[in-house]
């Protein structure tokens, strides 16, 4: 039995003298659910709790620390509160199961698809480890927050409470999501600004209502670019809601070659068009020019040609 | 009018608005609006559909006087949704011309003396009579006859807008400018009463769905895309680009294909009608010799070391890039003084069937037929 | 050498007998302590080459590449790319015919109803038109039906301004100036072509330069004017082909004229003979092509025949003189003089017989008989970038705006720049005296408005190029997008093919 062998004394040992212990309400929620077989008298609750961090690397007792002062009679065998006791990861275990347990119990109920689900901010992995306490690797994770979001494109009408209750538990502290930003507005002269980069270049539009007139550097749309392609590029959020007719766009833009320049008014176009119009943005969204693309020109390291060739070597 | 023959569908002859439209030199926008509904007559010529044959038995004759006027304004407005909902491509109707009114049985006629003694004898008698003169209306216009019947539509609508009125306006002028103050208001509450139902923030009215080619990394057609990125040599797209842009014309000007009977291309549009439709040429092309199967070499499939060439199918893109990629390399080998033209000939003798790369097709298939035994097998392990 | 002085030094230093003292050739062998001794150090014999890497260089594999054997075929002959390059396709049999397309003709020249539409070139014209080198390679003729220019409102413009000088009214017989400028693709080339087509209806005689770069890079033979004017220079075989142009061209017209003048400096010119054959005197005798070219110009610009000859003469008809490329005028030239200094472009008598039109007549104008000058810069060439011609054609607009050249308002050169005084009195053109006579106006081709759009739009349509449906949004989305509806750019987009219809 794994009790008595030689290694789990020793664990158990280090974690009776570790002062760190679980977060009371992690340690409440895993006993809740944890089976009670052993009856009243294994209970294992230890009230003087700290709220102190633990860290991954450090050993975490599985469950609290039995007194064997309170018994009565030592029982003939002892009963660990979890299964999972013995596993390397009880606790992320019992998180799992509890899950998997409220999914099989809820699993009838309608969904809706994933964009109209309301957005939750979940534990990132270093959180989750730090929360739980116990080295969890990422594939095991990726399971866990798939349950999660499965759970969570319930129909949130008919959301049970359960449900709710046990997927707020795995939120990060602070809902980014709620950080509601001030709408942009037009200012005095109806005039929508709007930023955008892409490569090396960075650019600001002003639009206003208009005509179809197009401004670029002071130079019109031909003379900024001879390339038909970049042309529409850079008009392509007017384009694609055809309102390339009732718009006059002035931009400024800098840095980077032809195409840099003109993907990044695409941006800043569109994003200025969002402020005068901001019902436009799933049409947006889909024609792709309020998507930012992130890639820069990767750096070159010492040692190295460019960003990756080696220079030749031969050994003799 | 005489009827129309049209290769793509079988619709009922359309009564299509063949009447240009009126252009004025206008010296204001406004003045322009005044004729904004003889442009769209003309609108209506390249989106005219079926439904053009009226339920209410309208003679022809009269849709076209009811085109003229003024509609009411919902069935404007309606008139308008449509023309501003339909995208380009995607609603089914072709759009260019050729395509939508077919060519004129009389026209084949006449230029087909065999054909002509075959016609039926309506046809005969038509041809023989030449245009008849007994329409009140004309079926082809010179531009500046559309010009003056618009300007007697303006007239009429404007006199009896007038006669309502003070009764007077024997000037010209004043009648324009009253009928364009009139269509002018009207125009107004149109606009006023389709912003009205606007939803919240928009400002004029959106399109309600995009089509794949909107998204502004997707388009170019996807052959059309494939085969600029595998022209392209040293990450010069630009370059590739303006390649594959005379390439099509060139493929645009070229006469049509004459068919090799035996190395057809794959079912299309008749050969005379390609070179209009450039992309749909190019893209018959190229999958008419695009491989099914590649070859792989396995070894110790049959035993030993030596190594067998199985058939291994493939996918859609991966067939056209297989083909693209032969092309571009039996090009190499033209004599010709551009790159473009060089790919673009290659294309056209792929079309004429008298390129090396249906050969080469063939030879695929063939070694592809003797390794078919091995398909599916498992070399053995040690 | 060891220097004796030294050799003192040393003796006094140790005060050995000298006996002792080494010989010369022994102090080579010795340790050097004078530097002059390393003249006899052994050269150190070469290193292996293994280690023969030096500080900071390369240490890496110089492996020869292999030389990839291609299978190119051989490039194509000699002068085949260049045909290649000028080739001139004005025809595709694949477009559609246009339906009632109108061709340019007296009445829809003027016609301003027409304003947007795209009228069809006449076919007889287009060899005279092709004589006169008035289409480019590149105006996308090659892929419609037959070629076809849109009746812009310059276009129109311009119609009536022919009309008026060809016509009986008051204006009969008027010169206008013109320098056509405007920004890349904006129509100058074919601007000019529409103002020969409409000289060839009106029955005008055209002269035209359609490439004035050519003349002042340093293709065509090029030699001192005569013994007296040593600082000018002819160009006799590029005249000849202005000639042999302008004969073709105009074959029409100038077989109906005869000469009426006396040329003394030529002999072959007879009375009575048609200008067309005193054109082809020059084309077949490049040696005496200036000579001709000046005395059918004296005959084109006469007004009344002198005394005896007045049986040959019948009223000559007005001129047109296109330039297309004027830039490449207002420098110097790549032509050398003897002393190896370079040329300038107004000392070629070719280019100085030209510029020299801008200028007003002294008692009667330029043109007596009327006719147009339509100089335009050209942006396809590759010209030149004059600053001063540049401030020189703000003055023109600011002289025919009524600038007073004294005033501060007067467009002057920045202080300190260079600037090219011949260009200023090329271009310097005061009011003309002559009645008759226009000021030399500077007209900026800009965009079509969006109704012009359309019309041309609708014409690629009609042709079954543009697969879509023309509406305004369509038409305002191709304006937008080709600047404001530069001209060559709505071409661009009109073919260009991005989804299959």
């Amino acid at each position: 039995m794994g009790w008595q062998s030689a290694n789990s004394m020793v664990h158990a040992l280090q974690s009776i003298r570790s002062p760190r212990h679980l977060r009371a309400l992690l340690s409440r929620r895993s006993t809740n659910s944890a089976h009670t077989n052993t009856g009243a008298s294994l209970s294992t609750h230890i009230q003087t709790w700290n709220d102190a961090r633990g860290y991954a690397t450090q050993v975490q007792p599985a469950a609290p620390e039995i007194n064997f002062e309170k018994f009565q009679a030592l029982p003939a065998r002892i009963i660990p509160t979890s299964p999972a006791y013995f596993s390397g990861s009880p606790k992320f275990i019992d998180h799992s199961l509890r899950l998997e347990g409220i999914l099989a119990k809820y699993a009838s109920l309608p969904t809706v698809p994933a964009r109209e689900a309301p957005r939750m901010a979940w534990f990132r992995l270093p959180q989750f480890r730090e929360f739980v306490g116990e080295p969890i690797p990422t594939k095991k994770y990726k399971g866990l927050l798939r349950i999660l979001q499965r759970l969570n494109r319930i129909d949130p009408a008919i959301t049970p409470r359960e449900v709710r209750d046990t997927l707020n538990d795995f939120l990060r502290p602070g809902n980014p999501y709620d950080i509601k930003l001030a709408p942009r507005t037009l200012d005095e002269l109806g005039r929508a600004r709007g930023k955008g980069k892409r490569k090396a270049s960075h650019a600001v539009v002003h639009l206003v209502e208009g005509e179809g007139e197009v401004l670029i550097n002071g130079k019109s749309l031909t003379e900024a670019f001879p390339r038909v392609h970049d042309r529409e590029s850079a008009t392509w959020a007017l384009r694609c809601s055809s309102r390339l007719d009732k718009y006059n766009v002035w931009a400024r833009v800098k840095g980077g070659g032809t195409t840099g320049q003109a993907e990044a008014i695409t941006l800043a176009l569109a994003r200025a068009l969002l402020v005068h119009e901001p019902a436009l943005k799933p049409i947006l969204r889909r024609a792709g020019v309020i998507t930012v693309d992130p890639r820069r020109v990767e750096r070159k390291k010492p040692g190295r040609k460019k960003a990756r060739k080696m220079p030749t070597w031969v050994k003799r | 009018m005489p009827p129309l023959l049209n290769l793509f569908a079988a619709r009922t002859a359309v009564p299509a608005l063949r009447q240009s439209a009126p252009r004025h030199c206008l010296a204001s926008t406004k003045a322009h609006r005044v004729h904004a509904h003889g442009i769209t007559g003309q609108q209506r010529r390249w989106n005219s559909n079926s439904d053009y044959s009226r339920p209410d038995g309208k003679t022809p004759e009269e849709a076209q006087r009811a085109a003229e006027s003024m509609p009411h304004v919902s069935e404007e407005a309606a008139e308008i949704n449509k023309i501003i909902d339909k995208e380009k491509w995607c609603d089914g109707v072709p759009s260019s011309p050729e395509l939508e009114q077919g060519t004129m049985v009389s026209e084949i006629l006449s230029r087909d003396k065999e054909a002509q003694k075959h016609a039926p004898k309506v046809f005969q008698d038509q041809l023989k009579k030449g245009p008849s003169g007994s329409r009140s209306f004309s079926t082809s216009a010179r531009p500046g006859q559309g010009e003056v019947e618009a300007q007697k539509d303006a007239q009429k609508e404007s006199s009896s807008a007038s006669a309502s009125g003070s009764g007077s306006g024997s000037d010209a002028t004043s009648e324009d400018r009253a009928s364009a103050a009139l269509v002018q208001s009207m125009i107004t509450q149109v606009t006023q009463e389709a912003t009205a139902m606007l939803p919240p923030g928009l400002k004029f009215p959106a399109p309600e769905s995009l089509p794949r080619t909107e998204h502004y990394r997707k388009r170019y057609e996807s052959v059309v895309d494939q085969f600029t990125k595998l022209m392209m040599r040293d990450g010069k797209l630009s370059v590739a680009q303006k390649n594959m842009s005379q390439i099509l014309d060139h493929l645009r000007s070229a006469p049509p294909p004459n068919q090799n009977p035996r190395r057809r291309l794959l079912p299309g549009p008749p050969a005379p009608q390609l070179p209009l439709n450039p992309i749909a040429y190019l893209t018959l092309i190229i999958d008419s010799v695009a491989p099914l199967i590649k070859l792989r070499n396995i070894k110790g499939l049959a035993g030993g070391g030596a190594s067998v060439a199985v058939p291994v199918p493939l996918a859609e893109r991966q067939r056209r890039r297989a083909a693209i990629r032969w092309i571009i390399d039996a090009s190499d080998r033209r004599r010709d003084t551009y790159f473009a033209t060089r790919v673009a000939n290659e294309l056209l003798a792929v079309a004429e069937g008298r390129s090396g790369v249906w050969e080469k097709k063939e030879a695929v298939y063939k070694l592809g037929i003797a390794g078919r035994a091995m398909v599916g097998r498992k070399p053995r392990k040690k | 050498m060891v220097s004796p002085l030294c050799w003192g030094c040393l003796t006094l230093l140790r005060q050995a007998p000298r006996t002792i003292l080494p010989s010369p050739t022994a102090v080579s062998q010795a340790a050097a302590f004078h530097t002059s001794a390393a003249i006899y150090a052994r050269v150190p014999a070469p290193r292996g080459r293994d280690s023969a890497v030096g500080y900071r260089r390369s240490t890496s594999a110089n492996i020869k590449k292999k030389r990839k054997v291609s299978e190119r075929a051989r490039p194509p002959p000699v002068g085949e790319r260049k045909a290649l390059r000028k080739r001139i396709v004005l025809s595709n049999p694949n477009a559609l015919e246009v339906e009632g397309m109108p061709e340019l003709s007296e009445e829809t020249m003027v016609d301003s109803r027409l304003r947007g539409t795209v009228v069809g070139l006449p076919v007889p014209m287009l060899d005279q038109l092709r004589a006169v080198q008035a289409f480019k390679p590149k105006q996308g003729w090659s892929i419609f039906r037959r070629p076809g220019t849109v009746l812009r409102r310059e276009t129109l413009e311009m119609g009536r301004l022919f009309e008026n000088i060809s016509g009986e009214g008051e204006d009969r017989g008027v010169v206008i100036k013109r320098i056509i400028s405007g920004q890349r693709k904006s129509g100058k080339s074919v601007h000019l072509l529409q103002a020969m087509a409409m000289g060839f209806i009106k029955k005008w005689v055209v002269f035209t330069v359609p490439e004035a770069g050519e003349l002042v890079s340093a293709t065509n033979s090029y030699a001192p004017l005569s013994d007296e004017n040593p600082h000018l220079y002819v160009q006799n075989e590029a005249t000849a082909a202005l000639l042999s142009r302008t004969a073709a061209a105009n074959k029409a017209v100038l077989s109906k004229l005869r000469v009426s003048q006396h040329h003394p400096t030529l002999s072959a010119a007879k009375p009575g003979m048609t200008l067309e054959d005193l054109a082809k005197i020059g084309v077949q005798d490049p040696a005496s092509a200036w000579t001709v070219f000046q005395a059918l110009w004296l005959e084109l610009t006469s007004t009344s025949a002198v005394p005896g000859l007045e049986k040959n003469f019948t009223p000559r008809p007005p001129i047109l003189v296109t330039v297309d490329g004027l830039a490449h005028w207002m420098t110097h030239s790549k032509y050398r003089s003897a002393q190896f200094e370079p040329i300038h472009a107004h000392d070629l008598v070719f280019v100085r017989h030209f510029l020299s039109l801008l200028k007003p007549g002294q008692d009667k104008p330029t043109l007596p008989n009327g006719g147009a000058l339509l100089y335009a810069t050209s942006t396809t060439t590759n010209p030149p970038s004059v600053y001063s011609f540049d401030v020189a054609l703000k003055q023109v607009a600011a002289r025919h705006a009524g600038v007073d050249p004294s005033s501060p308002e007067f467009p002057q050169p920045e202080a300190y720049s260079k600037t090219d005084p011949r260009v200023f009195e090329a271009l310097s053109s005061p009011k003309p005296t002559a009645a008759k006579e226009g000021m030399l106006e500077h007209q900026v081709l800009g965009g079509v408005t969006r109704d012009e759009a359309r019309g041309f739009l609708e014409y690629f349509a009609r042709s079954g190029l543009l697969r879509e449906t023309i509406n305004d949004e369509l038409v305002g989305e191709k304006w937008t997008l080709a600047g404001g509806g530069v001209i060559g750019e709505l071409e661009r987009l009109g073919r260009r093919v991005r989804v299959a219809a």
